[in-house]
């Protein structure tokens, strides 16, 4: 059994629900929607819990701003990318730090599917393509 | 002469009418003649009858029968040496029949193999100018082929370098960048990010 359009976008009413005023997700509002999932037999239940997190993960990753570093700049730098993106994006982004060493030096930014490198290791893919 | 032979046969065909002495005289005359040669005027009559008799016998039972034989043998040893003369001829005739036909043979011969002649330096040529077609196209083929396989040499040649220079800066700049290098770097990409 598949959901069908309805029950999508049902469940993304649901995602709606559970966003705050500033469009963050409140963890009080997705524990009542998941008490309210629980009227529904235990088929659909499951079907819509599945549609229900995997838009709340998508929603989750959107208002994430992930940071991988090679090289950590100072908090107001930090501060100053998230408000930039933030305004850029119309919502509020919490930012996350992630260390990678990988990168040489510099940085890679990802707000949901878009990503935003400037590192020494991209410079040196980018070299790599051009040359072989 | 005739004046005196005819009065003879008057008096040998008619006793009746016999000259006088004058007879005698002519018969005395014969036969001074014709004695010596057994010839005796009383017998000649009956032996010219007996000549006349006997030439007609023989004008009609030999003389003329060997006459006809040849005739005819004569007029087939004519027809014989006139269907010899037409066989000459058409001899002659079948022979400068058969000399034209061997002219002609002969030509047409000349002709056919004069043809094939023709036709087969032209096949000759046709192939020679094929494989020499053929050859050039193997000798540029290849020489494409070696060009190419110099390309795609100096191509993973080239490739291969950048890979290992590549790597080795990786390696450089993992091991030898600094923290404040590192952070150097990453402020300037975040204002760089900032401004776009």
């Amino acid at each position: 059994m598949t959901l069908d359009r309805k029950h999508k976008d049902f469940a993304k009413k649901l995602v709606r629900l559970s966003l705050d005023g500033e469009g963050q997700i409140d963890p009080a509002r997705v524990q009542a929607v998941m008490e309210a999932l629980r009227s529904y037999k235990p088929r659909m239940q499951r079907l819509l819990l599945k549609a229900y997190l995997r838009r709340l993960l998508i929603e989750d990753r959107r208002g994430l701003l992930l940071y991988e570093y090679s090289g950590l700049i100072p908090p107001a730098e930090l501060e100053s990318l998230r408000a930039h993106y933030s305004q850029k994006y119309r919502r509020p982004l919490r930012l996350e730090l992630q260390a990678d060493n990988q990168l040489l030096a510099g940085l890679r930014v990802t707000i949901g599917d878009d990503v935003y490198e400037y590192s020494a290791s991209s410079r040196l893919d980018r070299l790599r393509a051009a040359l072989v | 002469m005739l004046d005196v032979v005819l009065p003879f046969l008057a008096a040998v065909t008619d006793p009746a009418t016999a000259a006088p002495p004058a007879s005698n005289a002519f018969v005395e005359f014969l036969k001074n003649i014709y004695g010596p040669f057994g010839v005796e005027p009383s017998r000649l009559l009956w032996q010219a009858v007996d000549f006349a008799i006997v030439s007609f016998i023989l004008y009609r039972f030999a003389f003329k029968p060997v006459l006809a034989t040849m005739d005819e043998r004569q007029k087939k040893i004519a027809e014989g040496l006139q269907y010899a003369e037409d066989m000459k001829l058409k001899l002659a005739d079948a022979k400068n029949k058969h000399s034209e036909i061997l002219r002609r043979a002969s030509e047409e011969a000349q002709q056919i193999v004069s043809n094939a002649r023709n036709a087969a330096k032209g096949i000759v040529d046709k192939a020679t100018t094929s494989a020499s077609q053929q050859a050039e196209a193997l000798v540029k083929k290849g020489e494409q082929a070696v060009a190419l396989e110099r390309q795609q040499m100096l191509a993973e040649l080239r490739r291969e370098v950048a890979q290992l220079v590549l790597d080795t800066t990786s390696r450089v700049l993992a091991r030898d960048l600094s923290g404040d290098e590192r952070t150097r770097f990453a402020n300037t990409a975040a204002q760089d990010l900032l401004k776009n």
